[in-house]
């Protein structure tokens, strides 16, 4: 026998290993084919891109599942499809370096986006060479991780488009030295980190929070990202002390400005609204901590512009917040799109002084209907709240919450002097003429014993509207305590349009029975 | 009303504000203007049209999203796997009825019940490993050892730590 040559049998190696590569790849074609006939490979690459993405999604989220990978390595088509959709891979988190690093070879040449999850940056990587694919920056660092990434990113922000910073409040504020022009950032949101003022332009959003005097922009600086920002449509400004007050002498107009959000001391909130113009549609969100009047936050004579075009129709009282609605909002609407404007203060309760106020704001025969929360009433002294009702020419709508009716019920009963110059002392009116509706209490509020304290001045007031040929066309009980719909429709029949009693409230074994609202005419 | 035939030939009457959730059919409505003639939807079986009109008829009148939600469900890491409980118990089908469903939208054009089939479908992979996501799907390992090498050692740096 002859025996075989180490050349032949490297050969022969050779040869059946080309044959076993070759085997390898057709089985593995042929498992590939069988795989096209299932049903999930109907799903075409956009859809699974798609899936994929969600499960993307889930790496970024407070409790990462297991497998976080698995769907990368079910198949070659998934995988293919994974491993070449650059968009799946283009949010790079700094605080997991190794994802980083595969993230960022595997967003091949798509725009990128850094984010953190917490304020432990961990990733060393360098990201000056893919700094012109970053279109965003949102993180959350300690200032020296926040300085060394902007210097790992070099100068180079000409494609950013968004950026947010915030450090950790143990960390105080920080001056963040960027200074390259920031010329397509048009989203700049900022907590406890300050940035040179003059980088910032064209802004579409703006948030600043937790700026410190020293750190916060001045009103002059805050004014020129204003007029430089035309297309701004929304503006946030909370906790920033601004410690100059000099205010700009043109007038910057924002027509674009949807939202307009500020959480300051008094005079910085009056300051920052001095020269600002805006449309009649933004929507207006001011939180004080104390203020002595409506003059002392808001500039009143350029206002009276901006809430006479505007679409109020239904105030709403409560002791720590006042809110002008619009006119379509639903009753006790907390839908923030139907807040025109609100004013809030963190303090215990709203200056007394601020409704007589109004008047010098807001037209008040505009509203169409008021709305009383809790206890309100009983901060209202009667001569301001007949002043108020007087104005109110075209009420047609009161809602009621929890309160402490009698004065209430006492001033739409008792006719008024009439306010008509040439009416003086010949005739007394009834406040509110247009009055149609009343409505006690507030959803998920329940208004015990109602019907001992309320139901007999609820009466009289029926009574002297009735005679007074101003009736009332519906009164509505929702959960008020004793009232039950054939004795209250009998005690008011004839002197009201109707009923209605929703869900009414017994003391009896079952504490709550519910209702269909229910009419009676 | 509007007259849809199906792939298999069955026609379906039903309501203009119902049908236009569909971006497809409410362009072709729109460039047809009235009329009575009837859309075909050749890649639409009647078993599955019935579903995503059932779909569409639960969610009538609701806002269509717009250019600026869609970008921002885009984007990537803030997107939720939440589905309503309507969703979830219509969405709850065998797996090739999903799968058609899901095709079904990405042609018809109807963006959110396209995102509950893809939210279904990502929900039933989280947390299994590749096997059981095979198994699920009735997948065949089609990868070479050489690629299996490969896929190891990135679970190194990748999985469980």
């Amino acid at each position: 026998m002859v025996q075989s040559s180490s050349a032949d049998i490297t050969e022969k190696t050779s040869l059946l290993e080309a044959a076993e590569r070759r085997l390898t790849e057709e089985l593995s074609a042929v498992r590939a084919s069988l795989n096209d006939l299932k049903p999930v490979s109907q799903l075409p690459t956009e859809v699974l891109e798609e899936i994929f993405g969600i499960c993307v999604s889930w790496l970024f989220g407070h409790q990462k599942p297991k497998y976080r990978f698995a769907w990368t390595q079910v198949c070659r088509r998934w995988r293919r499809i994974s491993l070449n959709s650059a968009r799946l891979w283009q949010y790079i988190d700094i605080c997991d370096s190794r994802l980083a690093h595969e993230f960022l070879v595997r967003s091949g040449t798509a725009p990128i986006s850094i984010v953190s999850a917490s304020p432990l940056k961990l990733c060393s990587e360098n990201l000056e060479s893919h700094a012109e694919r970053l279109q965003s920056i949102d993180v959350y660092l300690f200032p020296d991780d926040m300085v060394d990434l902007f210097t790992s990113i070099g100068h180079n922000l000409s494609n950013l488009q968004s950026l947010s910073l915030k450090v950790p409040p143990v960390s105080g504020n920080f001056i963040l030295d960027i200074h390259t022009p920031l010329t397509r950032v048009s989203s700049l949101a900022l907590d406890c980190v300050a940035i040179p003022w003059h980088t910032v332009r064209d802004l579409m959003r703006l948030s600043l929070r937790g700026l410190g005097s020293g750190y916060s922009p001045s009103l002059s600086q805050l004014y020129t990202i204003f007029e430089s920002s035309p297309r701004l449509e929304f503006i946030r400004i909370e906790s920033v002390d601004i410690t100059d007050h000099d205010i700009p002498p043109t007038m910057v107009s924002l027509p674009y400005l949807r939202d307009l959000t500020l959480s300051a001391k008094a005079p910085t909130i009056l300051s920052i609204l001095s020269q600002l113009s805006f449309p009649h549609t933004t929507r207006l969100h001011i939180n004080c901590h104390t203020f002595d009047s409506l003059r002392s936050i808001l500039p009143i004579d350029h206002f009276r512009n901006y809430t006479s075009n505007s679409e109020i129709g239904t105030i709403r009282l409560a002791r720590c917040a006042l809110r002008f609605l619009r006119s379509e909002a639903t009753p006790w609407t907390i839908e923030p799109s139907d807040t025109q404007i609100s004013l809030g203060s963190s303090s215990s309760k709203l200056p007394t002084s601020l409704l007589p106020d109004i008047q010098s704001l807001f037209e008040l025969s505009r509203v169409t209907a008021l709305e009383l929360s809790q206890d309100i009433l009983s901060e209202i002294p009667s001569n301001v709240l007949v002043s108020f009702l007087a104005q109110a020419t075209n009420l047609e709508h009161l809602r009621v919450a929890y309160n402490d009716l009698a004065a209430l019920l006492d001033v739409l009963s008792s006719p008024q002097p009439s306010t008509e110059p040439h009416e003086v002392s010949l005739t007394n009116t009834m406040p509110c003429p247009r009055l149609r509706t009343i409505l006690f209490t507030r959803p998920g509020d329940i208004w015990w014993n109602f019907k001992e304290q309320w139901v007999p001045p609820l009466l009289a007031l029926a009574k002297a509207r009735h005679a007074s040929e101003v009736p009332l066309e519906v009164l509505e009980f929702r959960q008020c305590h004793g009232i039950s719909l054939q004795r209250i429709s009998d005690l008011f029949s004839g002197l009201v349009g109707g009923v209605c009693v929703a869900e009414n409230v017994s003391v009896g074994a079952a504490a709550v029975r519910r209702a269909v609202p229910t009419f009676m005419f | 009303m509007v007259l849809l035939v199906t792939s298999d030939n069955e026609q379906f009457t039903t309501e203009k504000d119902i049908v236009e959730r569909s971006v497809l059919i409410k362009n072709m409505l729109e460039d047809v203007g009235e009329s009575d003639q009837p859309i075909p939807l050749p890649n639409v079986s009647s078993s599955v049209l019935k579903k995503v009109l059932e779909y569409c008829e639960h969610h009538r009148g609701e806002p269509l999203p717009t250019a600026d939600s869609e970008q921002s469900q885009d984007e990537t890491r803030k997107r939720t796997t939440d589905i309503s409980e309507w969703d979830q118990k219509f969405i709850t089908v065998d797996q090739e009825m999903l799968f058609e469903i899901i095709l079904a939208a990405n042609y018809l054009d109807i963006k959110s019940l396209l995102d509950v089939g893809c939210k279904t479908v990502a929900n039933m992979i989280k947390g299994k490993t590749p096997e059981e996501i095979r198994k699920l799907f009735n997948i065949v390992n089609d990868f070479t050892p050489e690629e299996e090498a490969q896929i190891k050692k990135e679970n190194e740096w990748a999985e469980d730590r």
